[in-house]
């Protein structure tokens, strides 16, 4: 059974009277405990993807199964959780609220939520901007505190979507180790969207290449590229073609 | 339905009470003052008609709980637009409908709170000694006016969520409409005859009705009363399906993503 089963997804959006489709046909099966990437150009339908795995959106045809689970069925969010730089906590609430609230959220009891918590504080230096308001937080201590929230419930599943967008490269070296150690130690099935190839050089098991909403091709990140190429210099010679 | 995320929503939105000025603002200093200018008003009118002057004071306590509790069900609703948390909170497994309930229930403690207040303060301050004189039937008309007021904060997500974040400015407008076409301060028959047929089903009308024949008569009428809860709580039925009908269409055709 895969983690993720993305099957025949299409998707049409209509804004001020122009239809057009974001997805279309898009079928995929993301392994348990693979780091998949979704690489492609803007627009290209990435975010769109994640937002109907999330079950945001519900797309025109076809469906996703979550661990056997089609997404419909809201029991199926406990096990994953997403990170995304668009992500943004209420502006005067502090890391350690919110850290909280998404705990209570989860149904973690007292113990465990401050357990857990004071375990992911740590992890990702959380610590000395605990009781700051989240609107006073820089770009990466909120990327951080998104990255902590989303280890909370301990998601079996894990969607990020460009985590390390707008980050200093040392935190997004310490970043992606982490996302490497999560995947190994517990067995995380992770979907990972970039636009930096070099990271999913390093991290992604598998790729897919998505354009105008389709996916182009897909395989191991090694495979896909004729030997010798760059996964950037295989990027753009996709998007350059026809 | 699952209590503890009801219970962590509701204790995000006493966190947030406290520390965004504007809402202590909003929800305490505006029905302090309208009670105070209106009871200085009665004050002033008791030497012409004291009914008249009782009737505004009073109906501006309705009123005033009617729209703390609606604008804050919505505007804890908007925050979450406003701050991009609203993606942050579905994708962690909250139901829409538990996302709504939390938010009802809260905004009824805060109204409930507000409420004692003003009319301890019109009480004290202005000796308006008729709804405690009378207070089995105000407990019953406070019960009808936060059931529809649950209900129209229930249609407004609705509407919100149906047309994206543009509309938010429903959230502190509509209520004046339905406030309007209740008949606060006059009887239904000075409205215009079609309209009149649109009074008789506002949610407001009932308790309007009820107050304003209690201050000049003294006399309740209890089918009045029962009619006014059958509107609220049908208002409150038909508003659920409203917002689930909103959700799964701004589900399908991205509003609801585009809200964030
Ligand atoms: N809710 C929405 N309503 C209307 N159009 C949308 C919506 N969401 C996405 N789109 C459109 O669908 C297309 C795909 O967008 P999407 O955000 O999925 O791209 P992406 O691959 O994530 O791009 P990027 O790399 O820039 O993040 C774009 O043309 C976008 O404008
Ligand atoms: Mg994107």
């Amino acid at each position: 059974m895969p983690a993720i089963e993305i099957r025949k997804i299409s998707k049409k959006f209509k804004v001020y009277g122009n239809e057009f489709y974001a997805l279309k046909d898009v079928s995929i099966d993301i392994k348990e405990g693979e780091i998949f990437s979704l690489i492609g150009p803007n627009g290209s339908g990435k975010t769109t993807l994640i937002n109907i795995i999330l079950g945001l959106l519900i797309p025109d045809t076809g469906y996703v199964k979550i661990l056997g689970k089609r997404v419909e069925d809201e029991s199926s969010l406990e096990k994953m959780n997403f990170v995304s730089p668009e992500e943004r906590f209420h502006w005067v609430l502090s890391a350690n609220d919110t850290l909280n609230i998404m705990g209570k959220i989860y149904g973690l009891d007292r113990a465990t939520r401050k357990k857990r918590i004071t375990g992911l504080v740590e992890l990702f230096g959380l610590g000395n901007v605990l009781n700051r308001r989240f609107d006073g937080l820089s770009t990466g201590e909120k990327m951080r505190l998104a990255l902590a929230k989303a280890l909370l419930n301990e998601p079996q599943i894990l969607l990020l979507d460009e985590p390390t967008l707008g980050l200093d490269p040392d935190i997004s070296i310490k970043i992606r180790e982490e996302i490497k150690r999560i995947n190994k130690s517990y067995g995380t099935t992770i979907l990972l969207t970039s636009h930096y190839m070099k990271e999913v050089e390093q991290l992604a098991d598998r790729v897919a290449f998505i354009k105008n909403g389709k996916i182009v091709q897909v395989g191991k990140t090694n495979m896909i590229r004729k030997k010798g190429q760059s996964l950037e210099e295989y990027f753009v010679e996709k998007v350059e073609e026809g | 339905m699952k209590l503890n995320r009801i219970l962590a929503l509701m204790y995000m939105d006493f966190l947030i009470f406290f520390r965004v000025k504007w809402k202590l603002a909003e929800i305490f200093f505006f029905p302090i003052i309208t009670v105070l200018i209106w009871g200085l008003f009665s004050v002033f009118m008791q030497r012409f008609a004291v009914e008249a002057g009782l009737i505004v004071v009073i109906m501006n306590l309705f009123w005033s709980f009617a729209h703390v509790s609606q604008t804050s069900t919505n505007i804890a609703m908007l925050e979450d637009v406003w701050s991009g948390s609203f993606k942050q909170l579905f994708v962690s497994g909250i139901t829409k409908s538990e996302y709504i309930i939390a938010r009802l229930i809260f905004s009824s403690f805060v109204a409930i709170l507000i409420l004692s207040i003003i009319s301890i303060m019109a009480y004290y301050i202005f000796n308006i000694t008729l709804l405690a004189e009378n207070f089995f039937t105000f407990l019953e008309l406070i019960s009808i006016t936060l059931i529809a007021s649950m209900a129209l904060s229930v249609i407004i997500a609705s509407l919100i969520i149906s047309w994206g974040k543009e509309y938010g400015f429903l959230a502190w407008t509509i209520l004046q409409i339905f406030i309007l076409l209740s008949a606060p301060f006059y009887t239904v028959d000075v409205l215009p005859q079609t309209i009149q047929y649109i009074s008789y089903v506002m949610p407001y009308t009932n308790v309007f009705e009820t107050t304003r024949n209690l201050i000049t008569t003294g006399f309740v009428d209890s089918t009045v009363i029962l009619k006014g809860f059958i509107i609220a709580v049908l208002y409150l039925f038909l508003s659920f399906p409203l917002y689930n009908f909103a959700f799964n269409r701004a589900r399908k055709n991205g509003v609801l993503v585009r809200l964030n």
